[in-house]
């Protein structure tokens, strides 16, 4: 189905269930690992991965089809993801780059996460980075998105994510000397291409 | 800049375990988990989630319910044992009141059922009207419906 006879099948009352039932099927997975490799926690990202279902459900009439569906909808992911981070950090009454170390520290012990000591490495530093960078950083190399998709998933100009994505390079490789991992970083290939 | 317009390509996830793993030698989908059949259990709970949209009752069956509720006003508070004198008032009381082409009225059938109101009821009419299509909407218990067609 193309993506207009989707939209236009969502937004028809008397389609708009089946066509939810198909956008569901071909989409929660890729939305939830986006979420989770945001919120990083399981029980966090299957929350936020109803809400961005309901939120699409609710607000298709205001969809206007200038990008795809698919693009709205990780748009829409990645704001739901970044608020709850934030809510969530408030909550708990931590600074926010607090929060995250300990969000990243705590998947040592999460019986859903199977990373290596270099992969958990890599989250802790990501937790120390400002907001625009772990998030690009994250788009760019754990998700491989060009930038110019990037640029259209966050309107943001191309030479300021490649200028983000430098940056969160050199803090993620500086955190990584001055925990004497040195040699990691090369195992890493984040070059900033 | 100006904001630039795409769709992330069709195949672009097919391979996208392959390509990150090539790339960097691991993929957080092998790093992060979730239990089996997460995605199949996630599915059921937002079908189930998804406030369900009504059908929308198209204009001219609203329009032809309210010609028959009208109808029905004016029609039901005559008695059985009526002169054929009141049932042409009947007549002619239909026939100023309602624009039989607005609602694709039958106008023989209904005004020859006016002629024998004392044995029908106000449901007659409400047939005469829409030919059965408000007798199938008031038989739909939930007023929703699904479409499976995918």
């Amino acid at each position: 189905m193309s993506d207009q006879e989707l939209i236009q099948k969502l937004k028809d009352p008397n389609h708009s269930n089946g066509a939810f039932r198909y956008l569901i099927k071909h989409y929660q997975e890729r939305l939830y690992w986006h979420i989770r490799k945001i919120v990083l926690r399981h029980e966090d990202a299957d929350d936020l991965v109803q809400e961005v279902f309901i939120k699409v459900f609710k607000n298709i009439d205001k969809f206007k089809g200038e990008s795809s569906i698919y693009s709205w909808m990780y748009r829409i992911a990645t704001n739901e993801s970044l608020s709850f981070l934030k809510r969530d950090a408030r909550m708990k009454k931590l600074p926010f780059e607090e929060y995250m170390y300990d969000k990243a520290s705590a998947l040592q012990s999460d019986v859903l996460y199977d990373g290596d000591q270099i992969q958990l490495m890599l989250h802790k530093a990501l937790a120390k980075l400002p907001e625009q960078q772990r998030l690009i950083f994250t788009m760019k190399y754990l998700e491989d998105l060009s930038y110019k998709e990037i640029s259209v998933l966050l309107d943001k100009t191309q030479g300021g994510l490649k200028a983000n994505y430098f940056h969160a390079v050199s803090k993620i490789k500086e955190y990584f000397k001055s925990n004497d991992w040195l040699d990691q970083v090369e195992e890493l290939k984040m070059e900033a291409v | 800049m100006k904001k630039e317009s795409f769709k992330i390509p069709e195949n672009y996830f097919d391979d996208l375990s392959d390509r990150i793993i090539q790339k960097h030698g691991f993929d957080q989908k092998e790093v992060f988990k979730v239990e089996d059949h997460y995605f199949d259990k996630l599915e059921d709970r937002l079908l189930d989630q998804l406030p369900k949209k009504k059908k929308v009752i198209p204009f001219p069956i609203a329009l032809r319910i309210a010609a028959a509720l009208l109808i029905g006003l004016l029609l039901i508070p005559f008695d059985q044992n009526e002169s054929r004198t009141e049932t042409i008032y009947n007549e002619e009381v239909i026939t100023e009141f309602i624009d039989f082409d607005l609602f694709n009225i039958d106008q023989e059938r209904l005004l020859e059922d006016a002629l024998n109101l004392n044995q029908l009821d106000p449901m007659d009419f409400i047939t005469d009207i829409d030919q059965g299509e408000i007798q199938t909407y008031f038989n739909d218990e939930e007023f929703e419906y699904y479409d499976y067609e995918y």
